[in-house]
């Protein structure tokens, strides 16, 4: 033991070798708050450091035992500002600290004002390793009681920190830091008002009893040290969620006055009543969440359906006309023939629907929410998105989606996205609003797929192709080739600009955009393919029309040009005439 | 020597030396003139075919029709209308017809191909009579090739057996190229057959060929039955074909049981083709049978690419089956598509594929499943998969070691395992032992000789002193001699180039690089690129090698070992993920670690192995290749995009085998380089550097151009030369310790030539070494003297290795003219010689300091050393200028300035060095001086100064005439 009295809140406590409390005895509202610290080698890690209420006590225990400048990771397990709150004092007093936590709760947590160098354990493997080697994990404890919620457990000292899980309120006299068997009774109450339900909390309790724990250090209440199994096992059997059940909440409000006997006897009747009802409330709830479960959840992919998708539209309005703020629509549909054809069967096709809905919750950013709004449709609703931020999403969730080999089939999707900001204002009902929401999204799919698919579009992208200028582009090194072209086209009325290599095309069509592009297969510096991927990369360019043409035309050029979508591959010597028609065909098709 | 003469002599030199600096300026203007021409004509010709100015072409003279249409053929075609016109033109012109005939009747090869290249301009009515007479007679396959090309879709049924005629006894490569060429006339030709089935093996084949165009009964009978019970030469060919174009008729017991595994195979692979579940369940229980199971699995994997439930039912049979080579076979198979698998690892299908996982672990194919966890974001999904790794590990620590180094430090972490010790960096140096009594021997024999001459001057003179200053002037005089000697066979050899030259550019005259890309008709080659140390240049290099314009190639990286990010800079550039494979290790090398692959980028493999010097690297890369050729590169070289093809043109040419062939080495100092890709070329600043670019360029001219021609070619510098595959496994690859030769050398790209041309001789098979005028590599050479010391002393360490390893080859008639010419001339002017040099400059200033300097020797010395050593340079450059290079005249200018200083002190210490070299190896110091890289970024600072792409104009550049 390094200092303090054990069992008292008077001073910094070491609970394991390197791991310490670090909090203060001040109650505020029931609540004891406990921030930890760990000791690595040369490095600090702070876990929960708690409110502005304790700063200034914690603040010294921290400096008692390593100065601020040597913290080097803070660990916020949710947002509450219990713990959080401290967190950008400490900033100003000279932590320097990566933050690790869910990039979920991070989204919140920058309202405190706190910024800084972001871990994400969500996407760093639910893990952490110190330089010295010792691995903190992860737990994700979603909706107990936020959604990006986690805990954390230090491997080598067998310490969970639980952060809410395993709290209890305190009582005015008990200043005592770790738990004894009268802990059990506050513990229990405390999880029956703060956590949601039983189903939402017993699978994450389970997976804390695989654990090699020896002891939890939960942020309120007391450090368990001893006899952990009894404490695990009452939350694995806990039912909770108490203020989403009527009866008690009328109960709380009534009170406890005094010893009066008519009270009593009513009260206890009345306790009797409410037990009964209780458990017939618990047993239709768990009845209404399977119903709701089952009509808002699509069975496929685990998504919710198109009908929760409708509510969930108008909920967002709803609550976006309080802070004028929403974010991005994106509408996705799967290419019919690319990814469906040549399965066997529907059965196939769900596997496929299912594996690709997957795919997609790995990459969506955090705080997205997925639907499947029809038989190869899906909508993700991205809050706060700006729509360039929408574009990018749905860039790369197409090229992703393109180029995985995860699926065991190639899948070509095309993306609408949409900035809701715009359907903010205006007198429409909410269901029109949505109604005109779902047609637009449509619209812009129908739209994508005309394009020949494989495009991203989007409602303020202008339909204005570059086809008022009949700029065409000829990449080709043998200068000869190029030349000949120019005077052939310039000839025929087109606006030609010729390049030696794929480089410098690229460059150009930043500046201008052709309505098509002739090039060679092997031009230095970017060949022909490295040039139509670029291009793919983007839907703007995707879209123009790319013609092939080299000496060398084999199996391996063939497929991979057929793999680009080059709908033209020329195989010198040609004919002049043909490509002529070609490139003719291209000008009438964008100036229709 | 009196003086009158020797000023009449030096007078001549100085004039020579005039003269072709006048050549030299004038060769610019024309080219240019040549070029501008050329793209006049050809637009104007487009001009009329757009607007259908048909009066206008029949205005135009016929030398300029065929002069525009002969380049633009290459690019495109023109109408039929536009085309019927100008032939019908250039067949009225008498002159032209005249030069045809002429061309026709030819002794030489090169005009006969170019009157055959030609033929394609001239009207049916004289072209096709003309073919079919003269096909019939031409005896050098490629002329005949060119006939049949320049009419091909022209050929009428009475031609037809004119041109079939001389294919029964044919080689296989011609018969496939005469299919390909005539793949348009395959009705015809199987018109012609329908009736008189073909006799001969060589007819059959070129049937079966054309049989692959012509999709009727006939055809599909006769390709069944040369597949069932036609010769071994014939029946895996007539399979192929059937797989490819009717693979319903492989589809029965009599293939799939066949005896030739050949047939057997492409019987499996067709069934595949149809890619039902009912041909994919037959192929798994074909894979029962040992003999079958490789094909089976190539089969399935096909199949399961574009059909993935069949995943399942393999994935099935593989729980199943109980017996282990199968389960090897199947497991072979799943591992190809372990990503979509393990990605399904929480599905119902856990237990098998988790089985699958067990048994790749067990078998160390642990790549493609570390692969997939690096990328994986499912912790679930980790979790299944870590645990077979974590027995696997336990099980044997060699596998963890991989595990470790190649997981993520997260992931290994979880999977309990220490992080990954640091390899060995120790770059090993090749050591040399082997026979120096001779070469000691040699060396006294030099040192006696000049001591038995001053001996006897003593001897004979009135006092020792008289006798020394005699010595002294009789060996200036006879320096002197030796340097009009080696002077006159640089100018041979000079000559000699020049003849090969014109030689290469006449039979490229008439090449139809449209033909040339045609299926098969260049052999494949595998670019073998060895990099160590080279983390800034790699990815630059390998990406502009991967844009060669070439018909059939592939890139093969070997990272050396490198201490330095060269393997990470690979895997980040290109994407690489490791990848298992089985190959056959033909040549030993040091350990390959492991292997890389992008499977967007097919063309591209990495290996990734344990130091053991470039030779090794090369032999690596050998093993895994599959072209027909290898050709090695520095990574740090820059390939010209079409140095490939100008270099391999030359199988084309020879009916004899090309063993090996090479290109020109010049400096890229200087040069302004992007992404890999040379821009400008322009003349080094560094001083060092351009002495080097005059010594390469009269290298390559006055030296391995003309070895060539003479059939001697000894040397195909290391920086880039091609090699026949085939031979080269055939011989053990490069020389190394770890080769089955057991022995090192410095010298492993010479080295390597002389053993396979001794091979070859010894063999008995006609062949030949080549050497591509034009195709050019650009590397980086020493700016810094220390360097450049080190590297020459390196090179001359290598010659003597090869002169005393192959030292029963000199003067031994049994190996022709290297026995005879090439080695003798090693060992006296390159051997010996440099003793000569250093010890006359010696002579001549003891001379001079004691007063003793004559103006007669002085004079004869300077004209036959200096001035004659100059006009070598100049006329070297002249040549190279007019054909290779493109320096701006000023450059132009600049350099023959260099070649005029480089004879006083630059040349001389030269010499030294590889005296010095002579020494060196005697006591056998080693190492290979490795040169501080710059990286290209720094050449590319300077900026671009001519408006006209490199490549264009060089291309430009070659003629056709």
């Amino acid at each position: 033991m390094l200092t303090g009295s054990l069992n008292s809140r008077k001073s910094v406590c070491e609970l394991a070798p390197g791991v310490f409390w670090v909090g203060s005895d001040r109650r505020v509202s029931s609540l004891h708050c406990n921030p930890y610290l760990i000791l690595d080698g040369e490095e600090g890690i702070l876990i929960d450091p708690g409110s502005p209420l304790d700063f200034d006590i914690v603040k010294k225990n921290v400096e008692s035992l390593c100065p601020l400048e040597r913290i080097t990771s803070l660990i916020l397990h949710h947002q509450d500002p219990d713990l959080a709150a401290s967190a950008p004092l400490f900033a100003r007093s000279g932590m320097k600290a990566r933050i690790l936590t869910h990039r979920r709760t991070s989204s919140i947590l920058r309202y405190f004002g706190i910024d800084g160098d972001w871990y994400f354990v969500d996407e760093n493997a639910f893990a952490y390793e110190t330089p010295s080697g010792r691995l903190l994990r992860f737990i994700p404890t979603p909706y107990l009681h936020f959604s990006g919620s986690i805990a954390t457990f230090d491997e080598s000292t067998g310490s969970l920190f639980s952060s809410d899980l395993f709290g209890a309120f305190s009582e005015t006299d008990d200043a005592g830091l770790f738990a004894d068997s009268s802990y059990r009774e506050p513990m229990a109450s405390f999880h029956q008002s703060y956590m949601p339900s039983h189903a939402i909390m017993h699978p994450v309790i389970e997976l804390f009893s695989t654990l090699p724990m020896k002891r939890i250090c939960p942020q309120h209440g007391k450090v368990i040290a001893e006899n952990l199994s009894s404490f695990v096992d009452i939350l694995k059997e806990l039912e909770c969620g108490t203020y989403a059940l009527p009866v008690r909440e009328a109960l709380t409000t009534i009170g406890l006055g005094g010893p009066i006997d008519p009270v009593r006897a009513r009260l206890e009747k009345l306790e009797t009543k409410h037990l009964e009802l209780e458990s017939q409330l618990m047993r239709s709830e768990t009845a209404r969440r399977k119903l709701e479960h089952d009509l808002t959840r699509d069975d496929v992919t685990g998504f919710r359906n198109e009908r929760y998708f409708r509510r969930f539209l108008s909920d967002r309005f709803e609550f976006a006309a309080l802070t004028n703020e929403i974010g991005c629509l994106l509408g996705c549909a799967l290419d019919p023939d690319a990814s469906m054809g040549k399965l066997f069967g529907a059965k196939a096709k769900d596997e496929l629907l299912a594996k690709i809905a997957r795919f997609f919750e790995n990459q969506v950013p955090g705080n997205a929410s997925a639907f499947r709004t029809g038989v190869d449709r899906f909508a993700f609703f991205l809050p706060a998105f700006s729509l360039e931020d929408g574009i990018a999403c749905a860039e790369e969730l197409r090229a992703a989606l393109h180029e995985t080999d995860a699926l065991g089939a190639r899948v070509k999707t095309s993306f609408a996205v949409i900035d809701l900001g715009h359907f903010l204002s205006g007198g429409a009902t909410p269901s029109e609003r949505t109604a005109m929401i779902l047609d637009r999204i449509d619209a812009l799919v129908e739209s994508a797929w005309k394009k020949g698919g494989d495009t991203v579009l989007a409602t303020t992208m202008d339909d204005k192709d570059a086809c008022q200028e009949p700029l065409l582009y000829v990449i080709d090194d043998d200068i000869f080739h190029v030349k000949l072209l120019e005077k052939h086209f310039i000839r025929r009325g087109y606006r030609v600009e010729g390049f030696y290599d794929g480089a410098s095309a690229m460059q150009a069509l930043m500046r201008e955009k052709p309505f098509a592009i002739i090039s060679e297969l092997s031009v230095p510096e970017m060949d022909g393919f490295s040039l139509r991927r670029a291009l793919l990369r983007s839907s703007e360019f995707a879209s123009i029309p790319f013609v092939l043409c080299s000496k060398r035309k084999d199996d391996a050029s063939i497929n991979e040009s057929f793999r680009l979508g080059i709908e033209h591959f020329l195989q010198k010597p040609y004919f002049m005439s043909e490509l002529s028609a070609i490139v003719d065909s291209f000008a009438r098709n964008c100036g229709s | 020597m009196n003086n009158p003469v020797l000023i009449a002599a030096g007078t001549v030199l100085l004039l020579a030396n005039a003269i072709a600096i006048a050549f030299l300026a004038s060769s610019k203007k024309r080219g240019k003139a040549v070029y501008a021409r050329r793209g006049r004509l050809a637009a104007e010709l487009d001009r009329i075919e757009t607007e259908g100015d048909w009066a206008a072409l029949e205005a135009m003279e016929p030398r300029d029709i065929f002069f525009a249409l002969s380049r633009t053929g290459e690019m495109f075609r023109f109408s039929s209308a536009l085309t019927e016109i100008a032939r019908r033109k250039i067949g009225s012109s008498s002159e032209l017809l005249h030069s045809l005939s002429r061309g026709a009747r030819s002794a030489s090869r090169a005009s006969r191909g170019l009157a055959a290249f030609n033929l394609r301009f001239f009207p049916d009515e004289i072209a096709l009579p003309l073919a079919s007479k003269w096909i019939v007679s031409e005896k050098t396959l490629r002329v005949r090739l060119l006939i049949a090309d320049s009419l091909e879709g022209r050929i009428g049924t009475e031609q037809l057996p004119a041109f079939l005629s001389g294919l029964a006894d044919a080689p296989f490569r011609h018969i496939s190229n005469m299919a390909t060429i005539l793949r348009r006339s395959s009705e015809l030709i199987v018109d012609h057959y329908r009736s008189r089935p073909p006799e001969s093996m060589g007819e059959r084949l070129f049937l079966v060929f054309i049989a692959r165009r012509q999709p009727d009964e006939f055809c599909r009978d006769f390709l069944r039955a040369e597949a069932l019970s036609g010769p071994e030469e014939i029946a895996p060919h007539a399979a192929r074909i059937l797989s490819k174009v009717y693979p319903e008729v492989l589809d029965s017991e009599s293939f799939l049981s066949h005896r030739n595994p050949s047939v057997r195979e492409r019987a499996i692979a067709s069934l595949a083709r149809t890619e039902t579940p009912d041909a994919a369940a037959r192929i798994l229980s074909l894979m029962a049978d040992p003999d079958s199971r490789d094909a089976a699995v190539s089969a399935l994997r096909a199949i399961t690419q574009s059909r993935p439930r069949l995943l399942d039912m393999a994935l099935d049979r593989f729980f199943e089956s109980k017996d282990e080579g199968e389960r090897n076979s199947l497991a072979e198979l799943l591992s190809s598509r372990l990503d979509t698998l393990l990605f399904d690892i929480l599905g119902p299908r856990k237990k098998s594929i988790l089985e699958l996982v067990r048994v790749l672990v067990s078998r160390g194919r642990i790549y493609g499943i570390l692969s997939f966890l690096n990328r994986n974001r499912d912790l679930l999904v980790e979790k299944e998969i870590l645990e077979p790794l974590r027995d696997g590990a336990a099980a044997d620590p060699a596998l963890a070691e991989k595990m470790a180094a190649t997981l993520s430090p997260s992931i290994s972490a979880r999977l309990g395992l220490a992080a990954p010790a640091k390899g060995k960096t120790e770059g090993r140096k090749p050591q040399t032992k082997w026979d120096k009594p001779l070469l000691v021997a040699l060396l006294v024999l030099i040192v006696a000789a000049l001591g038995f001459w001053l001996h006897s001057n003593i001897r004979f003179a009135a006092d020792p002193a008289a006798g020394a200053t005699l010595f002294l002037r009789e060996y200036m005089n006879a320096f002197s001699w030796y340097s009009v000697a080696i002077n006159s066979v640089y100018a041979l050899i000079l000559g000699f180039s020049i003849l090969e030259m014109r030689k290469q550019l006449a039979l490229r005259a008439s090449r139809p690089s449209s033909m040339l890309f045609k299926e098969k008709i260049l052999p494949s080659i595998s670019i073998i690129v060895p990099a160590y140390r080279e983390e800034k240049t790699i990815g630059d290099s390998i990406r502009a090698l991967l844009n060669s314009q070439y018909p059939d190639f592939e890139v093969i990286a070997v990272n050396d070992g490198s201490p330095d990010g060269t393997m990470a800079a690979l895997v980040a550039e290109f994407g690489l993920e490791r990848f298992d494979l089985r190959y056959d290790e033909a040549i030993a090398t040091e350990p390959v670690r492991a292997l890389y692959r992008n499977p967007r980028i097919p063309g591209l493999t990495v290996i990734d192995k344990e130091n053991g010097g470039k030779a090794d690297s090369l032999n690596a890369g050998i093993n895994i290749a599959s072209g027909e050729y290898v050709c090695g590169i520095d990574a740090d070289s820059l390939l010209e995009p079409e140095a490939l093809l100008r270099a391999m043109t030359q199988a084309f040419e020879s009916d004899e085998e090309l063993v090996a062939v090479g290109g020109n080495i010049l400096p890229v100092n200087g040069c302004s380089v992007s992404s890999g890709h040379l821009r400008n070329i322009a003349l080094p600043k560094n001083g060092l550097a351009r002495f080097q670019s005059i010594e390469y360029i009269r290298s390559f001219l006055a030296g391995r151009l003309g070895w060539a021609y003479a059939k001697s070619l000894l040397i195909i510098s290391g920086a880039f030369g091609i090699f026949g595959r085939k031979r080269v496994l055939e011989i053990g690859g490069y020389l190394t310790r770890k080769s089955r030769l057991g022995r090192d050398t410095v010298g492993e790209d010479m080295e390597l030539v002389v053993r396979l041309s001794r091979h070859m001789r010894e063999k008995r098979i006609p062949h030949k070494v080549g050497y591509s005028f034009d195709a050019n590599c650009w590397t980086e050479v020493p700016e810094d003297m220390r360097t450049l010391v080190r590297q020459r002393n390196r090179w001359h360490r290598g010659l003597i290795e090869i002169l005393t390893l192959h030292k029963n080859m000199i003067f031994n008639p049994s190996y022709g003219r290297i026995g005879l010419v090439a080695f003798p001339y090693f060992i006296t002017f390159e051997a010996i010689g440099p003793f000569l040099e250093t010890f006359g400059w010696i002579v001549t200033l003891i001379l001079g300091i004691l007063g003793l300097l004559d103006s007669g020797s002085a004079l004869f010395l300077f004209c036959a050393s200096v001035l004659y050593g100059i006009l070598i340079s100049v006329a070297s450059l002249a040549v190279a200028e007019n054909q290779v290079l493109y320096y701006k005249p000023q450059e132009t200018a600049v350099l023959i300035l260099y070649a005029i200083f480089e004879n006083f002190g630059f040349r001389q210490y030269m010499s030294a060095i590889r005296v010095s070299a002579y020494f060196s190896y005697l006591f056998a110091k080693g190492g290979w001086g490795k040169m501080e890289r710059k990286g290209f970024a720094g050449v590319a600072a300077s900026t671009p100064t001519r408006d006209m792409p490199l490549n264009a104009s060089n291309r430009e550049r070659g003629p056709r005439q």
